[in-house]
């Protein structure tokens, strides 16, 4: 369908899918004229693409709680999207994965993928008027990856080090990594890794100096921030909004109650749950976005009663998806086969769909020793549906003869042992690429690895789809993974989310995100 | 009176000593690891020993808690772990903002539950008496997140007469501040009006029937005098008991209308610092909030001392 060319990128805007997107919208919207719930939504999205974007205004966006916002350390989703209005990374991840360049302008791999060249753009300067150069991304990556900086991002790319990253000239960077890295690229926009000054030393809240749409003026703790326009931004026309306001919520429901009253336009990520009270709400665009966002319900391999394939395999047998999906979610999901290659990537899986049989389960059961099943107690936290999903696992296992305990605990609590307890439910974010998902939950060798599986034919296909650049051959190693995955079920994945974003009708060219990000150099706001 | 004042204030410093004990005692049982927090659950575990090393926070407590008392000593609370800034202007600021919110609320809800338990318990039994405490009883018996919402979806959105965030822009005059609070505050008061109206009312209704009350009307004082001298005066003491017990709360207790009206507080910011296990961040709130109740309550002392001589003469008479 779209077409990839992960060696080389040069053009940017607006994607063909996009433009047929709008057109198909607007023409059901026409066909439902009058069915003005379905229809309002899609409408607004089908005139974003028309009329042409008008400079000035000011919009106000709700954001979840942040806490620090040092890039270097930056965690949180409200402490990222603030970032991401002042700071900028060297690519971004469109909605369909294409890549966009920002302050690179191309890159290309060599040496198999070990070796990756980006030239930088020139004439980009930073908000204290410096130039932007080649000095400056490297001391950023090298922040990063720098152990005595404990930043998060030095667990994203393992496979980078300090030493590797080295300037070629002035508006060319050079990164040379351990092991060949086909999707490199991708990893440059982890959400730590925005192009600071070499100088920069660690206070952003007080000296904020990036090279974004917009210049951050004040940051208050459980606040917000207020931002300007750049007017020195490389893009121009490029940003249209004058003024930018991100107010942090720490819960959910007044950013919805604020989007009705009109207090504020844009609500950067809510839930399904939340979401409810504005699905027909005249005024109010719902975006949705495919992610790969996911739950895993691992089951620890090194311990009875899961050492036993048949037991993990009669477990993901119990579930019915699509009644998941939509008691859940409200079918604001896509139903998922137990490994997490999401249909949102490039690599497509065609592996056969695992339906509930809860016949077949039994027997597994029985083969392995459990004819009556067992007791097990599932860990959890509390956090969006996943109190409810471990509800809905207690019922959905109950006729197998497994009686589940429910623990449902907070999310700090749950975190300090997560990767420990026998049976645990854990929500997955997005990563721009499937190889980062694969690593992190499944290689042996991974600290995440919740289910203590280890397996080195599977190790083996890893390293070797992580290292390919061609996406057709990724595939096919991606589809054999797929395959030993749903073999094997370390983990039952039963779905993968849809990010939802919502905004008033009046802010245009407001796109989602697989990963959440939020990007508003294009958005405008009509009067 | 000097002499009662003086006792209670060295109470209040030995009560904040105590307390950042206790806080720092507790704080280090809670369960969670700071840098795991900060850094969140997908961070490697070899950053988070380096960013915990950092912050000191692998350190034994009690060695932590000396250093943030000479910290304290020389007028340093400390840095926030989670938001990295500086404890103490946050906390100051965050303090003034939700003394401003609990004393608007006070100055609607005190004379307007008073008023109305005075003349409620004037005419015991009569039409205004129970309409209003069956009301204000089913009214108070709603938790703030239900009467918030409810306010905001009937002001805010279906009427759209009042803003619905309670934090004025930057540089608002006093008219645009006063606006912002009009929703939060009137979601304190219902939410305490039911409790202080049927004190009062209470008090009111037996210290009507009390034998100085006939007396004062037999001598042929004037009814209003007999109110405002006799009866309220005696009937006010528990009232101001409570209001005094209800300061430290009122300051620090109101995360949910916080959260609810956007209007971040102490409230909101010990929320969270205890959730991040943000321990400065928590000392300095904690410590803050302690010292605004004991003033609360000593205050209220106070007043009780000055409606009601015995307390004065008890103290003094020797």
């Amino acid at each position: 369908m779209v077409k990839r060319t992960d060696h080389k990128f040069s053009t940017a805007g607006t994607s063909r899918r996009q433009f047929l997107a709008g057109t198909s919208a607007m023409a059901l919207a026409l066909a439902f004229a009058g069915t003005a719930s379905l229809s309002s939504a899609l409408l607004s999205s089908a005139f974003a693409q028309a009329p042409a974007p008008k400079r000035g205004g000011s919009l106000k966006v709700a954001v979840p709680a942040a806490t620090t916002i040092d890039p270097v350390k930056l965690n949180s989703s409200g402490g990222i999207a603030i970032v991401q209005q002042a700071a900028e990374y060297l690519v971004y991840a469109e909605p369909d994965l294409t890549l966009r360049p920002v302050l690179a302008t191309s890159w290309e791999p060599s040496e198999g993928g070990k070796v990756w060249t980006f030239k930088l753009r020139q004439g980009v300067k930073f908000h204290d008027g410096r130039p932007m150069t080649a000095a400056d991304v490297v001391a950023s990556f090298q922040r990063l990856v720098d152990p005595a900086n404990a930043s998060p991002a030095a667990g994203a790319m393992p496979f980078l080090k300090k030493d590797g990253i080295a300037k070629v000239d002035d508006h060319t960077v050079r990164f040379t990594l351990d092991r060949p890295i086909g999707t490199f690229p991708y990893f440059t926009q982890t959400y730590n890794c925005v192009v600071l000054p070499a100088d920069y030393a660690g206070n952003f809240a007080e000296k904020p100096v990036g090279t974004g749409p917009f210049k951050l003026v004040s940051y208050r703790p459980q606040e917000g921030a207020t931002f300007e326009r750049n007017p020195d931004y490389w893009d121009q026309p490029k940003p249209y909004l004058d003024r930018l306001e991100i107010q942090t919520f720490e819960s959910p429901q007044p950013m919805v109650l604020a989007l009705q009253s009109g207090d504020i336009q844009v609500v950067q990520q809510l839930s399904y749950i939340d979401a409810q009270g504005i699905r027909n709400a005249p005024g109010i665009s719902l975006i949705q976005a495919d992610a790969a966002d996911h739950r895993q319900l691992c089951m620890r391999t090194d311990m009875k009663p899961f050492d036993d394939k048949r037991v993990r395999q009669a477990v993901a047998l119990c579930f019915d998806r699509p009644t998941m999906v939509r008691g859940l979610l409200g079918g604001l999901a896509d139903v998922a086969n137990d490994h997490p290659i999401a249909p949102i990537y490039p690599e497509k899986i065609e592996i056969v769909q695992r339906q509930g049989n809860m016949q077949k389960a039994r027997e597994l059961l029985a083969a392995a020793g459990y004819p009556q099943g067992f007791t097990i107690d599932l860990y959890t936290h509390q956090y969006l549906e996943l109190p409810q999903f471990a509800a809905l696992a207690q019922q959905m296992l109950a006729p197998a003869g497994i009686k589940v305990n429910l623990k449902v605990e907070p999310t700090n609590l749950y975190y300090n042992h997560w990767t420990e307890v026998g049976f645990g439910l854990t929500d997955w974010t997005s990563r721009p690429v499937a190889a980062q998902i694969l690593a992190q939950s499944f290689r042996s060798t991974a600290e995440w690895n919740a289910a203590h599986w280890k397996n080195p034919e599977f190790d083996e296909m890893l390293a070797k789809f992580e290292a390919e650049p061609d996406v057709a051959a990724r595939t096919k190693i991606g589809n054999d993974m797929a395959a030993l995955l749903n073999e094997e079920v370390p983990a039952v994945i039963a779905y993968f989310n849809k990010n939802l974003r919502a905004s008033r009708a009046t802010v245009k060219n407001l796109t989602g995100s697989m990963s959440n990000y939020l990007d508003l150099t294009q958005v405008w706001v009509e009067a | 009176m000097l002499r009662f004042v003086g006792r209670r204030v060295l109470l209040l410093a030995f009560t904040l000593a105590v307390a950042s004990v206790l806080i720092f005692a507790i704080t280090n049982v809670l369960p969670g690891d700071v840098a795991r927090i900060i850094l969140g659950p997908f961070a490697p575990q070899d950053a988070v020993t380096r960013l915990n090393a950092e912050l000191g926070a692998d350190r034994p407590v009690v060695v932590r808690y000396a250093e943030w008392l000479a910290g304290v000593a020389q007028g340093d609370w400390g840095r926030s772990y989670a938001f990295s800034t500086a404890v103490f202007p946050l906390v100051l600021e965050r303090l003034g903002r939700s003394l401003l919110l609990a004393g608007s609320g006070l100055a609607v809800l005190v004379p307007l539950a008073i008023a109305s338990g005075v003349a409620a318990a004037r005419r015991e039994g009569g039409l205004f008496d129970r309409v209003l405490s069956t009301v204000s009883l089913a009214v108070g018996a709603l938790p703030e997140f239900v009467t918030g919402v409810f306010l905001i979806l009937v002001f805010g959105i279906w009427l759209a007469v009042l803003p619905i965030q309670a934090l004025p822009p930057d540089g608002a005059g006093p008219l645009t501040v006063a606006a912002h609070l009009v929703l939060p505050v009137g979601c304190l008061v219902l939410l305490l009006f039911a409790y202080l109206f049927r004190m009062t009312r209470a008090s009111m209704i037996e210290a009507l029937a009390a034998d100085y009350t006939r007396t004062a009307t037999l001598k042929g004082l004037p009814p209003r005098t007999v109110v405002w001298r006799h009866v309220l005066r005696n009937a006010l003491l528990p009232t101001v008991t409570v209001i005094g017990a209800q300061i430290g709360w009122l300051v620090g207790g109101l995360v949910v209308v916080e959260t609810l009206f956007k209007y971040p507080g102490i409230g909101s910011l010990i929320h969270f610092a205890a959730t991040n296990k943000d321990i400065p961040l928590l000392v300095g709130c904690s410590l803050a909030i302690t010292f605004v109740f004991a003033l609360g309550n000593l205050a209220a002392d106070v007043l009780y001392a000055v409606l009601n001589p015995r307390v004065r003469h008890g103290r003094n008479a020797h």
